[in-house]
């Protein structure tokens, strides 16, 4: 393993890691290195220094320490019984590159995640130890996202708080029955208990640093969570119930949706194909229902369909909100000069900004149909649904095929799209 | 409008560089104060490369009476990130502007005018441009010296082409986030540079005043291809986000094609006869 370089295992675990699909740097306190004379800066904002083409946006430098693990999580490619590449850095290692890739302004920071060698306590104790060398020996100022490990000692924890900006445990799968069936050392309840204790902290952290700007921090950028979709029978009514528990109950930032990606040598209690990745579009949107338009899990599922098993997922082809609007129509047409902003939320093709926009707009007067063209993208969609100055939908709304007029027209995947 | 003589005058407003805010502010008082017609003032800057002109322009009156236009704070600084834009009729547009908004006060937040929209996409394009170039600025690493506490300090420098004139603007952000590190950013238009206790400005220069690799890079692109998931090809979001025309200066980029065949040849083996 030794003979590795550095380059090597940063290939193999780099790969390990990418089936984490949080990337996120922001939403933490803002930090500057011009008082410490360190790198690394904070601006609360957070930023994607490079997209792979996979759309997806490289923020942090997301490792494993090792992609050894002790563990036999079914659905994981680094588990005990895979006979993948192994490799493992050294704390220090990381701390190097971490430096080495900030300071050419690669990336805003780490995302450190690992998998279990020895104990859960005595990995989490060398996680914690790269983020105390990057803060406390090399005056470290940017993104440090740990992934925290259930099993470890509760003290552990505490310190991982004092350095990271956030902190994260996998809830993994979206019932405690398939955590047991599918990941045996784990548990579902000792896993939300942990991430109870988190929230807690970080909201009294909160409020002692209200009272006392000297007060420490602990993981100021929240905390979240990554849940396997279509690895386990559990349909899309569990896993948003799921979500909307973790939400209120303790306190998460966010939750990520991760398409199950077949392995090789996969456990005959795995499926064997992946979920169409269209499923994890959808849970995102319906994910952002929940937490920025007020919808309820039950009105999102309203728009839902209903297969042979009596299993309750998001419609793919159309979003949650259309859906849920083509069920609810006693609810529109939708004044867009009268209503308040939460009854405009609720409109198909409108976002958050062209709420925002047509109520800033419309102090002015009358909006017409050309002046929401003017604020927002996707008119053709909202058109059934709304009233302007100059439009009303009339029979439109009632019109018996208005989802198959609405729903995209079916076409085939284009790998080839530039 | 009084004083019919005035509409057939034409002024000039003269700024010191494409970058001279301040001095496109006061002649704007001036010339409101003035009452002096939008359509009547050519916003002429130094160093641009000057059409022949042999019209007479009138230099602005300086008066100083105090403008009785009031901006808030959001749409001062709106007006102020559009005049970083490119667009050589972006100093015209903020007056005009400005001249409207004598009449109608509440103008900048109605987002249906036409104006209003044009400054404020200008803005948002500039700010965007700002947000790329803390995105894609690459360092390499040029050397190291010891400072006057005899520490080591590493010395960086990037090349980096952004499209409006934003170089200045951001090098208090890069001197907060590399405090610890010596870094000059060189761009065709102007210089920045931080050596731990000042900042400092330049004129432009070339992509090769900075050198062509780093020991690092190798590295990084190992990074760029682990971290790609193949069995996901989103070539469009990819390019929305990070425009090609970023492209020529990211070490990273000299792998796209190849990753993008590799993940169509992938994605071939996958698929079953029909």
């Amino acid at each position: 393993m030794s003979h590795l370089t550095r380059a090597e295992k940063l290939e193999i675990l780099a790969d390990a890691a990418k089936y984490d699909a949080s990337c996120a740097s922001s939403g933490s306190v803002k930090r500057s290195s011009l008082g410490t004379g360190g790198i690394g800066s904070t601006t609360g904002m957070g930023i994607c220094h490079s997209y792979a083409p996979d759309g997806r946006c490289i923020s942090l430098l997301k490792i494993l320490m090792t992609n050894y693990c002790m563990f036999d999580c079914l659905y994981c490619i680094n588990r005990l019984s895979s006979n993948v590449r192994r490799a493992a850095f050294t704390p220090q290692q990381i701390v190097d590159l971490t430096l080495d890739f900030y300071k050419r302004n690669y990336i805003e920071g780490l995302f450190l995640s690992s998998g279990i060698i020895r104990s859960p306590d005595y990995t989490m104790e060398r996680i914690v130890e790269v983020a105390r060398r990057l803060r406390e020996e090399h005056k470290f100022g940017g993104y440090i996202h740990l992934k925290t490990i259930p099993e470890a000692d509760p003290d552990l924890l505490t310190n991982a708080g004092k350095y990271a900006d956030r902190l994260s445990i996998n809830i993994e799968l979206p019932s405690d029955d398939s955590i047991t069936r599918l990941a045996p050392e784990k548990s579902g309840p000792h896993i939300r208990k942990t991430m109870g204790t988190l929230g807690q902290r970080i909201s009294e952290a909160k409020a002692e640093r209200k009272s006392s700007r000297k007060a420490p921090l602990f993981s100021p950028g929240g905390h979240s969570t990554q849940m396997i979709i279509g690895a386990d029978e559990s349909d899309d009514a569990k896993v948003l119930t799921t979500s909307t528990r973790l939400y209120k109950g303790v306190g998460l930032k966010r939750v990520y949706y991760s398409a199950f990606s077949p392995i090789p040598d996969p456990s005959a209690q795995l499926p064997p194909a992946a979920p169409p990745l269209v499923r994890e579009h959808r849970l995102y949107q319906a994910d952002w229902l929940l937490r920025f338009y007020s919808f309820g899990v039950d009105e999102i599922m309203t728009g839902a369909k209903c297969d042979e098993a009596g299993k309750r997922h998001l419609d793919l082809a159309i979003d949650p909100k259309l859906a849920w609007a083509l069920q609810n129509r006693e609810h529109f047409p939708v004044d867009l000069n009268r209503a308040d902003k939460s009854i405009l939320l609720r409109v198909p093709g409108l976002g958050v900004k062209g709420v925002l926009a047509i109520i800033k707009a419309r102090r002015f007067g009358a909006l017409r149909l050309a002046d929401i063209e003017t604020l927002c993208r996707n008119v053709s969609k909202m058109l059934p649904f709304i009233i302007t100055h100059d439009w009303t939908p009339g029979p439109r709304l009632d019109d018996a095929n208005l989802y198959a007029k609405l729903a995209p027209k079916p076409k085939q995947l284009d790998l080839f799209a530039t | 409008m009084t004083g019919l003589a005035q509409k057939q005058q034409h002024y000039r407003a003269y700024l010191a560089s494409e970058t001279d805010l301040n001095g496109w502010r006061d002649q704007a008082r001036h010339a409101l104060a003035a009452n002096i017609l939008p359509e009547h003032i050519d916003w002429y800057v130094e160093q641009r490369s000057a059409t022949l002109d042999l019209a007479s322009h009138l230099p602005l009156p300086q008066n100083d009476t105090a403008s009785a236009l009031r901006l808030n704070r959001q749409h001062l600084t709106v007006l102020m990130t559009t005049l970083l834009h490119s667009d050589a009729d972006r100093f015209a547009l903020a007056y005009r502007l400005l001249w409207r908004m004598r009449e109608q006060p509440r103008l900048m937040g109605n987002p249906a005018d036409k104006d209003v929209k044009r400054i404020w996409s200008m803005a948002k394009n500039v700010r965007r441009d700002i947000h790329k170039m803390h995105a894609f600025v690459r360092f390499r690493k040029i050397g190291e010296r010891a400072d006057d506490k005899d520490q080591i300090r590493e010395q960086f420098a990037a090349w980096f082409e952004p499209e409006h004139h934003i170089t200045k603007h951001v090098a208090p952000f890069f001197r907060n986030r590399f405090t610890g590190m010596d870094w000059l950013i060189i761009t065709p238009r102007a210089s920045i540079a931080w050596d731990g206790q000042n900042l400092r400005a330049g004129p432009g220069g070339k992509k090769t005043d900075v050198p062509d690799s780093d020991a690092i890079e190798d590295e990084w692109r190992s990074y760029y291809r682990s971290i790609f998931n193949p069995a996901r090809l989103k070539m469009q979001a990819m390019k929305s986000e990070m425009p090609m025309k970023y492209w020529k200066n990211l070490p990273e980029a000299l792998l796209i094609s190849r990753m993008v065949e590799g993940g169509i040849r992938q994605a071939e083996k996958c698929m079953e006869p029909l």
